[in-house]
């Protein structure tokens, strides 16, 4: 086990690395850099910038250098935790994504809390109902909740909520709690605000896990220990919850790494329609401004957060099926 | 014998003997969306206290289901719609199983405690999650004591008992770890832990070698006597009915057509197709050349109703006008064997007189489909 965690640490190194690369390949691709906005922004605000503070700042950003060359200059300082300045907000990156971050990965966790929540019992249900008429409403249910847009769902939701409810949407906290140090009563409220993005961004997965709950278990209660259980006289709740739910769990586990990205980008979306204080709204913009270090920063938390989501998923996987543990 | 009154009553408990179970006239139905299977149609059997009662048949004439039904577990979509499973266990007054609620505590006490069951695929019928010894123990805490230390103990008596090695080991196994012998000798553990009146063997050798095989048979005859259970023992393989069975039916079509002592049925087969099955066995010293027999025709399609007895469009002696009208009903032959023929049997249930045409002796050891150890 020990040996098993060490080599995937070690992987785990080497493909956030590899991904850091890519990333900053990619967001150096596009022509113009943060420096031309920011000189866009200068002038529009009358000042006189001449091709030489032009020059004087490219050099100082080293916006010409050679793309290894800034690779390395960010990367180097990236291991020791400083992940450089924005260029557009002129804060540490560490700053600006320090106060979001934890909202992000909590609103993410509990999203997917949420979906493992109900789409277990949900697709036990639809499959120990198979075509009943519960049954095929959960399944309409489904189709609508993997084909619904997040951004609409959002929306709707967000309307019925201050519309019928009164609820207060698009901010984290209260007005009281905005500025307060944090307290029970400020956690209280955060959670009373934070269902509604967390349904919205868990809907999809939620929806799609129930799906596959569904199709596995009934895959295992086909299987020959099913009836084994049944033949010793185990009640049903008994053979379906230890025995078949046990069995059916396996690839739902593995799908964890696939609903990561999905929550992620889900979570992109949804913080941007109500307006939430999380990475995601920061995270497209400073994509769009070509803000290097802030994009690449993000991209980076974004793949630890995937790549240790699976190993996480490696190792509940090796608790649950022990064919696992001993390879 | 007397005529008898009612339509497919007479069964081996018209034998006048001590059975563990009765079935009667015991009807499944699949309902397929492409139309009703009859999978079981009015099968009649007995199993003697004690005693190993071997089931043979084509494949797909309907034994799993036979024994599923027994157990009240017929998979989705069957349904049981007809007849009669009586238990004669100890320590319980006879009961028609299926007077119980499938999914009712009744049943469930039944399961496991009176009657225990073992499948084909000794692969895949362990749960890969759990330990042996969990999943032994399971049962034994569900009918023998709620004290976890000691379902434990008898876990391992048993797994003891069922010779397989380092038994306190094979407790923290997980099933994966085993070959399919051992596997399959964890499963019989596992279904005998609660010293069941009846087990239903649903062809528990086919999936093994022929060495394992052999081992698998004598440790469940050796647990038959010490436990004193009946056994249903479903196979294919004739050999294996002659080292391990006392009596055997033989099915055609959800239809028990002929109920026998192992060496009365392989002296002197009585139902045409019993006569077939015998003759389609190769034989040992036969001529290399010679072609197999095989049974003429071949069985009719899932959802096809044949009129009169099942097997006469295949029969080599039919009778026009009789057979492929009415059907035959299972009666006795004589004091312990019953056959579903109207080549031994008037309409009316009388005996018929006129000869029969009787084969040469078929010799069971030599007849294995697959090549078995000598009976010991
Ligand atoms: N789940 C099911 N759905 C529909 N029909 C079924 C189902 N299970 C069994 N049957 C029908 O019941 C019939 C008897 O099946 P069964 O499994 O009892 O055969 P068998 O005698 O055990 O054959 P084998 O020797 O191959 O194991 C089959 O012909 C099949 O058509
Ligand atoms: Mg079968």
């Amino acid at each position: 086990m020990v040996t098993f965690l060490i080599r995937r640490l070690l992987f785990m190194v080497v493909t956030i690395v590899f991904i850091s690369l890519i990333s900053f390949v990619l967001i150096e691709l596009p022509p113009g850099s943060a420096l031309d906005a920011k000189i866009q922004q200068f002038r529009a605000r009358g000042l006189n910038v001449t091709s030489d503070v032009v020059k004087g700042l490219e050099e100082r950003y080293g916006v010409n250098d050679p793309l290894y060359k800034k690779y390395w200059k960010w990367a180097s300082n990236a291991v020791v935790g400083d992940f450089g300045q924005s260029f557009f907000l002129d804060q540490p990156v560490n700053t600006l994504i320090g106060s979001r971050i934890w909202f992000s990965i909590g609103m993410s966790t509990a999203a997917l809390l949420f979906a493992w929540c109900v789409a277990i019992p949900v697709g036990v249900y639809s499959a120990t109902h198979r075509n009943t008429m519960p049954d095929y409403v959960i399944t309409v249910l489904q189709f609508v909740g993997v084909a619904i847009p997040e951004f609409l769902l959002a929306i709707v939701l967000m309307f019925i909520a201050s519309w019928y409810f009164g609820v207060e949407v698009g901010v984290l906290f209260s007005r009281e709690y905005r500025d307060a140090p944090w307290s029970l009563g400020k956690l209280m409220d955060l959670l009373s605000h934070l269902w509604l993005p967390v349904i919205v961004i868990g809907t999809h997965s939620t929806s799609w896990l129930t799906r596959v709950m569904r199709a596995n278990l009934l895959d295992v209660m086909g299987q020959q220990y099913v009836q084994t259980a049944r033949s010793k006289g185990l009640g049903e709740r008994v053979v379906i919850w230890k025995h078949a739910v046990r069995n059916a769990l396996h690839p739902l586990i593995m799908a964890l790494g696939g609903t990561l990205p999905a929550l992620i980008s889900g979570e992109v979306i949804v913080s941007i329609v109500l307006n939430l204080p999380t990475t995601g709204p920061l995270y497209v913009q400073a994509l769009i401004n070509k803000d290097m270090y802030l994009a690449i920063t993000f991209l980076l938390f974004l793949s630890v957060l995937l790549v240790v989501g699976n190993l996480l998923a490696d190792m509940a996987l090796a608790w649950v099926d022990p064919r696992v543990r001993l390879e | 014998m007397v005529a008898m009154t009612s339509p497919a009553a007479g069964t081996a408990a018209d034998l006048d003997r001590d059975n563990v179970i009765d079935v009667r006239n015991l009807q499944v139905e699949f309902r397929t969306s492409l139309g009703v299977v009859r999978a079981v149609n009015g099968v009649s059997f007995g199993v003697a206290r004690g005693k190993t009662l071997g089931i043979v048949g084509e494949s797909g004439c309907g034994k799993s289901v036979t024994a599923f039904a027994i157990m009240q577990l017929v998979a989705n979509p069957g349904v049981i719609t007809g007849g009669e499973i009586v238990l004669r266990a100890r320590e319980k007054a006879p009961v028609n199983l299926l007077t119980y609620d499938p999914n009712g505590d009744d049943m469930r006490s039944v399961r496991g405690r009176h009657v225990g069951m073992i499948f084909q695929e000794p692969m895949t019928a362990l749960n890969p999650c759990y330990t042996i010894g969990n999943q032994i123990a399971e049962g034994i805490l569900l009918h023998r004591t709620s004290d976890p230390a000691k379902a434990d103990a008898m876990a391992l008596d048993i797994l003891t008992r069922v010779g397989l090695p380092s038994p306190s080991r094979l407790m923290t196994t997980y099933p994966h770890q085993l070959s399919g012998g051992m596997r399959q000798r964890a499963m019989i553990a596992l279904a005998l832990s609660c010293e069941p009146d009846l087990l239903l063997a649903d062809e528990p050798t086919t999936a093994l070698d022929v060495t394992t095989q052999a081992q698998i048979l004598d440790v469940m005859r050796e647990l038959q006597d010490d436990i004193g259970m009946s056994i249903m023992f479903v196979t294919h393989n004739l050999g294996v009915v002659a080292q391990m069975c006392d009596e055997v039916a033989v099915m055609y079509l959800g239809r028990v057509v002929e109920q026998a002592p192992v060496e009365e049925l392989f002296d002197s087969p009585r139902h045409p197709y019993t006569r077939a099955l015998m003759r389609s066995i190769p034989q040992l010293g036969a001529a290399r050349k010679g072609r197999l027999e095989v049974i003429q025709g071949s069985v009719p399609g899932q959802f096809t109703k044949v009129p009169g007895c099942a097997f006469h469009p295949r029969c080599p002696d039919m009778i026009p006008g009789l057979c492929d009208v009415q059907s035959p009903r299972l009666l006795a032959a004589n004091d312990d064997a019953l056959v579903s023929c109207f080549l031994h049997h008037e309409p009316d249930g009388s005996a018929r007189v006129s000869d029969v045409p009787t084969p040469g002796r078929v010799s069971p050891s030599s007849s294995s489909a697959i090549a078995t150890p000598p009976a010991s």
